[in-house]
Protein backbone atom coordinates (compact mmCIF):
# COMPACT_ATOMS: atom_id res chain seq x y z
CA UNK A 1 0.00 0.00 0.00
CA UNK A 2 1.09 3.40 -0.72
CA UNK A 3 2.14 6.24 1.99
CA UNK A 4 -0.41 8.14 0.45
CA UNK A 5 -3.83 6.04 1.27
CA UNK A 6 -2.44 5.41 4.28
CA UNK A 7 -2.01 9.15 5.20
CA UNK A 8 -5.74 9.26 3.71
CA UNK A 9 -7.37 6.16 5.62
CA UNK A 10 -5.95 6.85 8.51
CA UNK A 11 -6.31 10.94 8.44
CA UNK A 12 -2.22 11.51 9.27
CA UNK A 13 -1.07 14.66 8.71
CA UNK A 14 2.23 15.29 6.66
CA UNK A 15 4.44 17.62 8.52
CA UNK A 16 7.44 17.13 6.01
CA UNK A 17 8.03 15.01 2.48
CA UNK A 18 4.59 15.59 0.68
CA UNK A 19 6.60 14.73 -2.64
CA UNK A 20 6.82 11.37 -1.19
CA UNK A 21 3.94 10.12 -0.75
CA UNK A 22 4.56 7.55 -3.44
CA UNK A 23 6.21 5.37 -1.50
CA UNK A 24 5.25 1.67 -0.93
CA UNK A 25 4.63 0.89 2.74
CA UNK A 26 6.02 -2.77 3.04
CA UNK A 27 5.22 -2.93 6.94
CA UNK A 28 5.05 -1.19 10.07
CA UNK A 29 7.66 -0.38 13.16
CA UNK A 30 6.98 0.50 16.13
CA UNK A 31 10.07 1.39 18.96
CA UNK A 32 11.63 4.75 20.75
CA UNK A 33 14.90 3.54 21.30
CA UNK A 34 16.68 4.15 18.35
CA UNK A 35 19.21 1.35 18.79
CA UNK A 36 16.22 -1.13 18.67
CA UNK A 37 15.15 0.59 15.59
CA UNK A 38 18.52 0.26 13.73
CA UNK A 39 18.57 -3.32 14.69
CA UNK A 40 15.10 -4.19 14.25
CA UNK A 41 13.00 -2.37 11.77
CA UNK A 42 13.50 -3.17 7.55
CA UNK A 43 13.34 -1.22 4.81
CA UNK A 44 10.19 -0.09 3.95
CA UNK A 45 8.61 0.26 7.14
CA UNK A 46 6.81 3.02 8.39
CA UNK A 47 8.31 3.79 11.52
CA UNK A 48 5.98 4.75 14.46
CA UNK A 49 7.65 6.52 16.89
CA UNK A 50 6.81 9.38 19.98
CA UNK A 51 10.58 10.76 19.32
CA UNK A 52 11.23 14.11 17.55
CA UNK A 53 14.50 15.12 17.95
CA UNK A 54 16.98 15.09 15.42
CA UNK A 55 18.44 12.30 15.56
CA UNK A 56 15.36 10.28 13.98
CA UNK A 57 15.99 11.59 10.43
CA UNK A 58 19.71 9.91 10.36
CA UNK A 59 17.72 6.49 12.04
CA UNK A 60 14.97 6.54 9.20
CA UNK A 61 17.38 7.48 6.05
CA UNK A 62 19.98 4.86 7.20
CA UNK A 63 17.33 2.42 7.52
CA UNK A 64 15.00 3.12 4.10
CA UNK A 65 12.10 3.58 6.00
CA UNK A 66 8.36 4.80 3.41
CA UNK A 67 7.77 7.47 6.17
CA UNK A 68 8.00 8.08 9.77
CA UNK A 69 5.06 8.42 11.82
CA UNK A 70 5.11 10.67 14.93
CA UNK A 71 2.12 9.14 17.76
CA UNK A 72 0.35 11.33 20.19
CA UNK A 73 0.47 14.52 18.72
CA UNK A 74 3.91 15.29 19.59
CA UNK A 75 5.27 18.55 19.23
CA UNK A 76 8.23 17.79 16.40
CA UNK A 77 11.24 19.87 16.52
CA UNK A 78 11.83 22.50 13.64
CA UNK A 79 15.43 21.04 13.52
CA UNK A 80 13.95 17.24 13.34
CA UNK A 81 11.85 18.88 10.36
CA UNK A 82 14.50 20.85 8.58
CA UNK A 83 16.58 17.70 8.60
CA UNK A 84 13.84 15.63 7.17
CA UNK A 85 13.92 18.21 3.90
CA UNK A 86 17.51 17.81 3.42
CA UNK A 87 16.89 13.95 3.59
CA UNK A 88 13.80 13.41 1.64
CA UNK A 89 12.12 11.51 4.51
CA UNK A 90 8.55 11.76 4.80
CA UNK A 91 7.20 12.72 8.38
CA UNK A 92 3.54 11.67 9.46
CA UNK A 93 1.51 12.83 12.62
CA UNK A 94 -1.39 11.64 14.34
CA UNK A 95 -3.00 12.14 17.55
CA UNK A 96 -3.38 8.41 17.92
CA UNK A 97 -0.98 6.48 20.51
CA UNK A 98 1.45 4.46 19.58
CA UNK A 99 -0.64 1.34 20.76
CA UNK A 100 -3.75 2.37 18.30
CA UNK A 101 -1.50 3.64 15.66
CA UNK A 102 -0.02 0.13 15.19
CA UNK A 103 -3.17 -1.47 16.17
CA UNK A 104 -4.59 0.75 13.38
CA UNK A 105 -1.87 0.72 10.74
CA UNK A 106 -1.57 -3.14 10.69
CA UNK A 107 -5.30 -3.82 10.06
CA UNK A 108 -4.96 -2.06 7.09
CA UNK A 109 -1.54 -3.26 6.15
CA UNK A 110 -3.00 -6.97 6.46
CA UNK A 111 -6.17 -6.82 5.03
CA UNK A 112 -6.84 -3.41 3.14
CA UNK A 113 -8.61 -1.98 5.89
CA UNK B 1 -9.15 -8.38 28.41
CA UNK B 2 -8.16 -11.06 30.74
CA UNK B 3 -4.25 -11.08 31.12
CA UNK B 4 -4.35 -14.69 30.37
CA UNK B 5 -5.88 -13.99 27.01
CA UNK B 6 -2.94 -11.53 26.61
CA UNK B 7 -0.49 -14.41 27.04
CA UNK B 8 -1.94 -16.40 24.74
CA UNK B 9 -2.37 -13.64 21.99
CA UNK B 10 1.22 -12.93 22.35
CA UNK B 11 2.96 -16.32 22.92
CA UNK B 12 4.29 -14.57 25.75
CA UNK B 13 5.99 -16.06 28.97
CA UNK B 14 4.82 -15.37 32.49
CA UNK B 15 7.99 -13.59 34.79
CA UNK B 16 5.95 -12.52 37.53
CA UNK B 17 2.16 -12.75 38.69
CA UNK B 18 1.30 -15.98 37.89
CA UNK B 19 -1.66 -15.84 40.10
CA UNK B 20 -3.06 -13.12 39.00
CA UNK B 21 -3.70 -14.02 34.98
CA UNK B 22 -7.77 -13.83 35.55
CA UNK B 23 -7.66 -10.18 36.20
CA UNK B 24 -8.50 -8.15 33.47
CA UNK B 25 -7.04 -4.98 31.44
CA UNK B 26 -8.90 -2.10 29.69
CA UNK B 27 -6.95 -0.94 27.15
CA UNK B 28 -3.28 -0.90 25.87
CA UNK B 29 -0.27 1.49 26.02
CA UNK B 30 3.08 1.35 23.70
CA UNK B 31 6.01 3.16 24.26
CA UNK B 32 9.79 2.91 25.73
CA UNK B 33 10.15 6.31 26.56
CA UNK B 34 9.65 6.49 30.26
CA UNK B 35 8.62 10.24 30.45
CA UNK B 36 5.85 9.35 27.39
CA UNK B 37 4.24 6.61 29.94
CA UNK B 38 4.05 8.83 32.97
CA UNK B 39 2.32 11.70 30.26
CA UNK B 40 0.12 9.25 28.70
CA UNK B 41 -0.46 6.05 30.96
CA UNK B 42 -3.78 5.40 32.54
CA UNK B 43 -4.39 2.79 35.02
CA UNK B 44 -6.01 -0.81 34.14
CA UNK B 45 -4.09 -0.51 31.40
CA UNK B 46 -1.33 -3.58 29.84
CA UNK B 47 2.31 -1.64 28.88
CA UNK B 48 3.93 -2.85 25.84
CA UNK B 49 7.87 -1.74 25.99
CA UNK B 50 10.84 -2.87 24.79
CA UNK B 51 13.05 -1.51 27.55
CA UNK B 52 13.92 -3.83 30.38
CA UNK B 53 15.82 -1.40 32.94
CA UNK B 54 14.34 -1.02 36.82
CA UNK B 55 12.81 2.87 35.67
CA UNK B 56 9.98 0.88 33.65
CA UNK B 57 8.86 -0.65 37.22
CA UNK B 58 9.22 2.50 38.80
CA UNK B 59 7.53 4.43 35.90
CA UNK B 60 4.57 2.18 35.98
CA UNK B 61 4.51 1.88 39.74
CA UNK B 62 4.19 6.20 39.51
CA UNK B 63 1.82 5.70 36.93
CA UNK B 64 -0.37 2.69 38.99
CA UNK B 65 -0.06 0.36 36.08
CA UNK B 66 0.60 -3.11 37.24
CA UNK B 67 1.17 -4.90 34.03
CA UNK B 68 4.19 -5.02 31.41
CA UNK B 69 5.20 -6.92 28.57
CA UNK B 70 8.16 -6.72 27.36
CA UNK B 71 8.57 -7.00 23.74
CA UNK B 72 11.21 -8.04 20.97
CA UNK B 73 12.75 -11.11 22.73
CA UNK B 74 13.85 -8.75 25.74
CA UNK B 75 13.56 -10.19 29.10
CA UNK B 76 14.80 -7.77 32.28
CA UNK B 77 17.29 -8.70 34.26
CA UNK B 78 17.05 -10.95 37.62
CA UNK B 79 17.09 -8.06 40.01
CA UNK B 80 14.05 -5.85 37.52
CA UNK B 81 11.70 -9.19 38.24
CA UNK B 82 13.06 -9.39 41.70
CA UNK B 83 11.36 -5.22 41.67
CA UNK B 84 8.30 -6.50 39.91
CA UNK B 85 7.44 -9.23 41.98
CA UNK B 86 8.23 -6.92 45.21
CA UNK B 87 5.48 -4.74 44.29
CA UNK B 88 2.86 -6.95 42.72
CA UNK B 89 3.30 -6.81 38.91
CA UNK B 90 2.31 -9.36 36.78
CA UNK B 91 5.17 -9.12 33.78
CA UNK B 92 4.92 -10.84 30.87
CA UNK B 93 7.55 -11.30 27.80
CA UNK B 94 6.78 -12.16 24.19
CA UNK B 95 9.32 -12.68 20.98
CA UNK B 96 7.06 -10.52 18.75
CA UNK B 97 8.34 -6.93 17.79
CA UNK B 98 6.28 -3.92 20.05
CA UNK B 99 4.08 -3.01 16.52
CA UNK B 100 3.23 -6.70 15.81
CA UNK B 101 2.34 -7.10 19.64
CA UNK B 102 0.08 -4.11 18.94
CA UNK B 103 -1.13 -5.33 16.21
CA UNK B 104 -2.44 -8.68 17.75
CA UNK B 105 -4.30 -7.12 20.80
CA UNK B 106 -5.98 -4.21 18.91
CA UNK B 107 -7.24 -7.23 15.97
CA UNK B 108 -8.37 -9.02 19.45
CA UNK B 109 -10.40 -5.93 20.47
CA UNK B 110 -7.84 -4.12 23.19
CA UNK B 111 -8.38 -0.44 22.51
CA UNK B 112 -5.53 2.45 23.20
CA UNK B 113 -5.10 4.60 25.76
CA UNK B 114 -6.90 8.48 25.43
CA UNK B 115 -4.75 10.26 23.94
CA UNK B 116 -4.91 13.57 26.13
CA UNK B 117 -1.85 13.23 28.35
CA UNK B 118 -2.92 13.80 32.55
CA UNK B 119 -3.94 17.76 31.72
CA UNK B 120 -6.40 19.29 34.80
CA UNK B 121 -7.77 22.24 33.04
CA UNK B 122 -10.05 21.99 35.29
CA UNK B 123 -8.01 22.59 37.66
CA UNK B 124 -6.34 25.43 35.85
CA UNK B 125 -9.29 27.27 34.48
CA UNK B 126 -10.74 27.62 38.83
CA UNK C 1 -19.95 7.37 59.03
CA UNK C 2 -18.49 4.13 57.61
CA UNK C 3 -20.81 2.10 60.47
CA UNK C 4 -23.60 4.29 59.22
CA UNK C 5 -23.52 3.56 55.91
CA UNK C 6 -23.48 -0.24 56.18
CA UNK C 7 -26.36 -0.72 58.84
CA UNK C 8 -29.04 -0.41 55.58
CA UNK C 9 -26.34 -2.55 53.71
CA UNK C 10 -26.57 -5.66 56.61
CA UNK C 11 -30.61 -5.32 56.70
CA UNK C 12 -31.14 -5.40 52.79
CA UNK C 13 -28.93 -8.40 53.26
CA UNK C 14 -31.02 -10.11 55.62
CA UNK C 15 -33.63 -10.25 52.92
CA UNK C 16 -31.27 -10.90 50.27
CA UNK C 17 -29.78 -13.89 52.31
CA UNK C 18 -31.80 -17.10 53.46
CA UNK C 19 -31.94 -19.44 56.38
CA UNK C 20 -29.85 -22.40 54.34
CA UNK C 21 -26.78 -19.35 53.77
CA UNK C 22 -25.90 -19.13 57.21
CA UNK C 23 -27.18 -22.42 58.96
CA UNK C 24 -25.14 -24.73 60.69
CA UNK C 25 -25.62 -28.27 58.33
CA UNK C 26 -23.62 -30.23 61.21
CA UNK C 27 -26.49 -30.81 64.03
CA UNK C 28 -26.24 -31.73 67.32
CA UNK C 29 -29.33 -33.74 68.08
CA UNK C 30 -30.53 -35.91 70.56
CA UNK C 31 -32.83 -38.60 70.94
CA UNK C 32 -35.90 -38.09 73.37
CA UNK C 33 -35.36 -41.63 75.21
CA UNK C 34 -31.85 -40.26 76.16
CA UNK C 35 -31.72 -39.58 79.97
CA UNK C 36 -30.81 -35.78 81.35
CA UNK C 37 -27.40 -37.10 82.45
CA UNK C 38 -26.31 -38.27 79.22
CA UNK C 39 -27.43 -34.73 77.85
CA UNK C 40 -25.38 -33.07 80.50
CA UNK C 41 -22.34 -34.98 78.63
CA UNK C 42 -23.38 -34.04 75.35
CA UNK C 43 -24.25 -30.73 75.36
CA UNK C 44 -20.51 -30.50 77.40
CA UNK C 45 -18.62 -32.58 74.86
CA UNK C 46 -20.14 -30.53 71.87
CA UNK C 47 -19.99 -26.95 73.94
CA UNK C 48 -23.58 -26.17 72.64
CA UNK C 49 -26.27 -24.69 74.64
CA UNK C 50 -29.22 -27.11 73.24
CA UNK C 51 -29.84 -29.34 70.52
CA UNK C 52 -33.27 -30.46 68.93
CA UNK C 53 -35.02 -33.51 69.59
CA UNK C 54 -35.19 -35.82 66.69
CA UNK C 55 -37.54 -38.90 66.33
CA UNK C 56 -37.08 -41.23 63.22
CA UNK C 57 -35.76 -37.85 61.25
CA UNK C 58 -38.30 -35.59 62.79
CA UNK C 59 -38.21 -32.61 64.87
CA UNK C 60 -40.32 -33.15 67.93
CA UNK C 61 -38.74 -30.50 70.72
CA UNK C 62 -35.75 -28.97 71.50
CA UNK C 63 -34.08 -29.16 74.73
CA UNK C 64 -31.59 -26.56 76.18
CA UNK C 65 -29.19 -25.96 79.47
CA UNK C 66 -31.70 -24.61 80.73
CA UNK C 67 -34.32 -27.59 81.03
CA UNK C 68 -31.33 -29.36 81.83
CA UNK C 69 -30.42 -26.89 85.01
CA UNK C 70 -33.96 -27.39 86.00
CA UNK C 71 -33.85 -30.92 86.25
CA UNK C 72 -30.23 -31.01 88.05
CA UNK C 73 -32.04 -28.48 90.66
CA UNK C 74 -34.77 -31.03 91.30
CA UNK C 75 -32.90 -33.88 91.44
CA UNK C 76 -33.85 -35.22 88.24
CA UNK C 77 -31.10 -36.15 86.34
CA UNK C 78 -32.51 -39.72 85.29
CA UNK C 79 -35.09 -38.53 83.55
CA UNK C 80 -35.79 -38.45 80.12
CA UNK C 81 -35.47 -35.53 77.55
CA UNK C 82 -38.92 -36.52 76.18
CA UNK C 83 -40.38 -35.31 79.00
CA UNK C 84 -38.32 -32.20 80.01
CA UNK C 85 -38.50 -30.81 76.38
CA UNK C 86 -39.97 -28.23 75.36
CA UNK C 87 -42.42 -29.40 73.03
CA UNK C 88 -43.80 -26.59 71.20
CA UNK C 89 -41.25 -25.89 68.82
CA UNK C 90 -40.77 -23.15 66.43
CA UNK C 91 -39.14 -23.87 63.51
CA UNK C 92 -37.76 -22.37 60.41
CA UNK C 93 -37.14 -23.17 56.40
CA UNK C 94 -34.34 -23.21 54.29
CA UNK C 95 -35.81 -21.63 52.52
CA UNK C 96 -36.75 -18.48 54.46
CA UNK C 97 -35.23 -15.10 54.59
CA UNK C 98 -32.79 -14.50 56.85
CA UNK C 99 -35.05 -11.33 58.39
CA UNK C 100 -37.89 -14.14 59.15
CA UNK C 101 -35.40 -16.12 61.75
CA UNK C 102 -34.21 -12.84 63.12
CA UNK C 103 -37.61 -11.65 63.79
CA UNK C 104 -38.40 -15.10 65.47
CA UNK C 105 -35.18 -15.15 67.74
CA UNK C 106 -36.36 -11.37 68.40
CA UNK C 107 -40.17 -12.39 69.45
CA UNK C 108 -39.41 -15.61 71.01
CA UNK C 109 -35.85 -14.88 72.82
CA UNK C 110 -34.73 -18.39 71.75
CA UNK C 111 -30.87 -18.79 71.16
CA UNK C 112 -31.42 -21.86 68.29
CA UNK C 113 -34.21 -22.86 66.01
CA UNK C 114 -33.97 -26.03 63.89
CA UNK C 115 -34.02 -25.63 59.95
CA UNK C 116 -36.73 -28.01 59.17
CA UNK C 117 -37.89 -28.99 55.49
CA UNK C 118 -41.16 -27.50 54.67
CA UNK C 119 -42.76 -30.47 53.55
CA UNK C 120 -41.59 -33.56 55.54
CA UNK C 121 -40.38 -31.70 58.80
CA UNK C 122 -36.87 -33.47 58.59
CA UNK C 123 -33.94 -31.73 60.01
CA UNK C 124 -31.45 -29.82 58.02
CA UNK C 125 -30.04 -27.58 60.00
CA UNK C 126 -29.82 -25.42 62.70
CA UNK C 127 -29.73 -21.83 63.16
CA UNK C 128 -28.45 -19.63 65.65
CA UNK C 129 -27.84 -16.11 65.87
CA UNK C 130 -24.41 -15.97 65.97
CA UNK C 131 -24.12 -17.87 62.84
CA UNK C 132 -26.60 -15.11 61.10
CA UNK C 133 -23.93 -12.54 62.42
CA UNK C 134 -21.28 -14.48 60.84
CA UNK C 135 -23.00 -15.03 57.75
CA UNK C 136 -23.98 -11.13 57.14
CA UNK C 137 -20.29 -10.68 58.47
CA UNK C 138 -18.41 -12.96 55.44
CA UNK C 139 -20.93 -11.46 52.78
CA UNK C 140 -20.21 -7.79 53.78
CA UNK C 141 -16.89 -8.39 53.38
CA UNK C 142 -17.17 -9.98 49.97
CA UNK C 143 -19.43 -7.25 48.61
CA UNK C 144 -16.36 -5.23 50.15
CA UNK C 145 -13.95 -6.46 48.49
CA UNK C 146 -15.35 -6.91 45.09
CA UNK C 147 -16.35 -3.03 45.37
CA UNK C 148 -12.85 -2.57 46.65
CA UNK C 149 -11.28 -4.36 42.94
CA UNK C 150 -13.60 -3.07 40.64
CA UNK C 151 -14.10 0.70 41.88
CA UNK C 152 -10.86 0.97 43.11
CA UNK C 153 -11.67 3.51 44.88
CA UNK C 154 -9.71 4.77 47.71
CA UNK C 155 -10.82 5.90 50.94
CA UNK C 156 -9.54 7.58 53.09
CA UNK C 157 -8.78 5.90 56.22
CA UNK C 158 -6.29 8.17 57.46
CA UNK C 159 -6.29 11.17 56.30
CA UNK C 160 -9.47 12.10 56.54
CA UNK C 161 -9.32 11.55 60.38
CA UNK C 162 -6.07 13.92 60.60
CA UNK C 163 -7.47 17.01 62.10
CA UNK C 164 -5.76 20.58 62.28
CA UNK C 165 -2.13 21.36 61.95
CA UNK C 166 -1.16 17.99 61.37
CA UNK C 167 2.13 17.95 58.75
CA UNK C 168 4.51 14.96 58.26
CA UNK C 169 7.83 15.52 56.36
CA UNK C 170 10.05 13.04 54.78
CA UNK C 171 13.34 13.67 53.44
CA UNK C 172 15.92 11.39 51.43
CA UNK C 173 19.19 12.08 49.39
CA UNK C 174 19.41 11.27 45.34
CA UNK C 175 22.43 10.27 43.99
CA UNK C 176 24.38 11.84 40.54
CA UNK C 177 23.80 8.73 37.77
CA UNK C 178 22.78 6.52 40.35
CA UNK C 179 20.57 5.01 38.15
CA UNK C 180 19.93 1.30 39.81
CA UNK C 181 17.97 3.46 42.41
CA UNK C 182 16.43 6.25 40.81
CA UNK C 183 12.78 6.09 41.42
CA UNK C 184 13.36 4.74 44.79
CA UNK C 185 12.93 8.18 46.38
CA UNK C 186 9.72 8.76 44.49
CA UNK C 187 8.14 5.16 45.69
CA UNK C 188 8.95 5.45 48.63
CA UNK C 189 6.96 9.12 48.75
CA UNK C 190 4.07 6.95 46.94
CA UNK C 191 3.87 4.19 49.91
CA UNK C 192 3.96 7.27 52.54
CA UNK C 193 0.86 9.26 50.66
CA UNK C 194 -1.01 6.00 50.23
CA UNK C 195 -0.13 4.88 53.79
CA UNK C 196 -2.09 8.04 54.58
CA UNK C 197 -4.57 7.19 52.54
CA UNK C 198 -4.49 10.32 50.15
CA UNK C 199 -7.05 10.09 47.15
CA UNK C 200 -5.62 7.78 44.46
CA UNK C 201 -5.73 10.74 42.37
CA UNK C 202 -3.37 13.20 44.45
CA UNK C 203 -1.08 9.91 45.01
CA UNK C 204 -0.93 9.67 40.81
CA UNK C 205 -0.36 13.09 40.56
CA UNK C 206 2.58 13.65 43.24
CA UNK C 207 4.17 10.60 42.44
CA UNK C 208 4.54 11.10 38.89
CA UNK C 209 5.99 14.55 39.07
CA UNK C 210 7.89 13.52 41.98
CA UNK C 211 9.38 10.69 39.72
CA UNK C 212 10.45 13.45 37.18
CA UNK C 213 11.97 16.02 39.31
CA UNK C 214 14.03 12.35 40.52
CA UNK C 215 14.69 11.38 37.22
CA UNK C 216 16.09 14.96 36.20
CA UNK C 217 18.17 14.90 39.51
CA UNK C 218 19.99 11.99 38.74
CA UNK C 219 20.62 12.49 34.67
CA UNK C 220 21.44 16.42 34.84
CA UNK C 221 22.67 17.46 38.28
CA UNK C 222 25.33 16.87 41.22
CA UNK C 223 22.92 15.11 42.98
CA UNK C 224 21.06 16.93 45.59
CA UNK C 225 17.65 15.59 48.28
CA UNK C 226 14.21 15.35 47.85
CA UNK C 227 11.03 16.22 50.43
CA UNK C 228 7.86 14.86 50.37
CA UNK C 229 5.49 17.43 52.80
CA UNK C 230 2.16 16.79 53.71
CA UNK C 231 -0.07 18.59 55.65
CA UNK C 232 -4.06 19.09 55.90
CA UNK C 233 -4.55 21.11 52.51
CA UNK C 234 -1.52 19.89 50.34
CA UNK C 235 0.73 17.35 49.28
CA UNK C 236 4.23 19.40 48.57
CA UNK C 237 7.29 17.77 47.09
CA UNK C 238 10.87 19.95 47.27
CA UNK C 239 13.95 18.29 45.37
CA UNK C 240 17.09 20.52 45.93
CA UNK C 241 20.10 19.81 43.85
CA UNK C 242 23.28 21.20 43.93
CA UNK C 243 23.80 22.52 40.43
CA UNK C 244 24.63 22.70 37.78
CA UNK C 245 21.34 25.20 37.50
CA UNK C 246 19.09 25.16 34.49
CA UNK C 247 20.08 27.64 31.97
CA UNK C 248 16.50 28.88 30.31
CA UNK C 249 13.83 27.48 32.77
CA UNK C 250 10.93 29.12 29.78
CA UNK C 251 13.03 26.65 27.96
CA UNK C 252 12.98 23.77 29.80
CA UNK C 253 9.33 24.26 30.04
CA UNK C 254 8.69 23.70 26.79
CA UNK C 255 7.42 19.90 25.70
CA UNK C 256 9.81 18.77 24.16
CA UNK C 257 12.84 20.70 24.93
CA UNK C 258 16.00 18.30 25.48
CA UNK C 259 19.40 18.63 26.58
CA UNK C 260 19.88 14.77 26.68
CA UNK C 261 22.50 12.61 24.88
CA UNK C 262 21.81 9.94 23.06
CA UNK C 263 22.85 7.20 25.59
CA UNK C 264 20.07 9.05 28.18
CA UNK C 265 17.54 8.62 25.08
CA UNK C 266 18.78 5.05 24.97
CA UNK C 267 17.44 4.49 28.64
CA UNK C 268 14.21 5.78 27.71
CA UNK C 269 14.63 9.25 28.94
CA UNK C 270 14.99 13.24 27.60
CA UNK C 271 11.93 13.43 25.67
CA UNK C 272 11.89 16.71 26.92
CA UNK C 273 9.06 15.83 29.35
CA UNK C 274 9.70 16.04 32.19
CA UNK C 275 9.11 19.89 33.73
CA UNK C 276 6.10 20.13 31.52
CA UNK C 277 4.77 16.74 32.67
CA UNK C 278 5.45 18.34 36.55
CA UNK C 279 3.50 21.05 35.45
CA UNK C 280 0.43 19.37 34.56
CA UNK C 281 0.47 17.50 37.26
CA UNK C 282 0.22 20.20 39.83
CA UNK C 283 -1.36 23.06 41.34
CA UNK C 284 1.63 25.18 41.69
CA UNK C 285 5.15 25.09 40.37
CA UNK C 286 8.11 27.21 41.36
CA UNK C 287 11.55 26.41 40.50
CA UNK C 288 14.08 29.10 41.63
CA UNK C 289 17.80 28.22 39.89
CA UNK C 290 21.49 29.22 40.06
CA UNK C 291 23.93 28.86 36.96
CA UNK C 292 26.46 26.69 38.75
CA UNK C 293 24.98 26.09 42.07
CA UNK C 294 21.63 24.89 42.46
CA UNK C 295 18.03 24.23 41.51
CA UNK C 296 15.31 24.76 43.93
CA UNK C 297 12.29 22.77 42.73
CA UNK C 298 9.00 23.08 44.37
CA UNK C 299 5.07 21.68 43.49
CA UNK C 300 2.21 21.14 45.18
CA UNK C 301 -1.40 19.50 45.09
CA UNK C 302 -3.70 20.70 46.93
CA UNK C 303 -6.09 17.96 48.50
CA UNK C 304 -9.06 20.05 48.06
Amino acid sequence: MKVKEIVKKMKLKVVAGKDFLEREAKGGYAGDLLSDVLAGSKEGDVWLTVQVHPNIIAVSAMKGHCAILITSSKTIEEETIEKAKEEKITILSTPLNTFEAAGKLSRLLENGG
Amino acid sequence: MKIREIKKLLNAKVLAGKERLEMEVFCGGASDLMSDVLAYARPKIVQLTGLTTNQVIYTCEMAQIDVVVFVRGKEPPKEVIELAKEKGFVLLATKLPLYEACGVLYEAGLTGTMIEPLKAEKRKKK
Amino acid sequence: MGIRKKIPKSQELTYALSVKDAMCKNVVKVSPYLSIKKLREILKENAISGAPVVEKGRVIGVISIEDLIKCLVKGEITAKIKDKMTKEITVCHPEDPLIKAIQIFERTGYGRLPVVEKDNNKLVGILTKSDIVMCLFKKLRSLYETKEEKEDENHLPLYSELKGDFSFKMEKPVEKMDFKKAGSVSSAFKDAMEKFGLPKDVVRRVSISAYEAEMNMVIYSEGGTMTLQIDPHKAKIEANDNGPGIDDVKKALTPGYSTAPDWIRELGFGAGMGLPNIQNNSDKLKIRTKKGKFTRLSFEVNLK
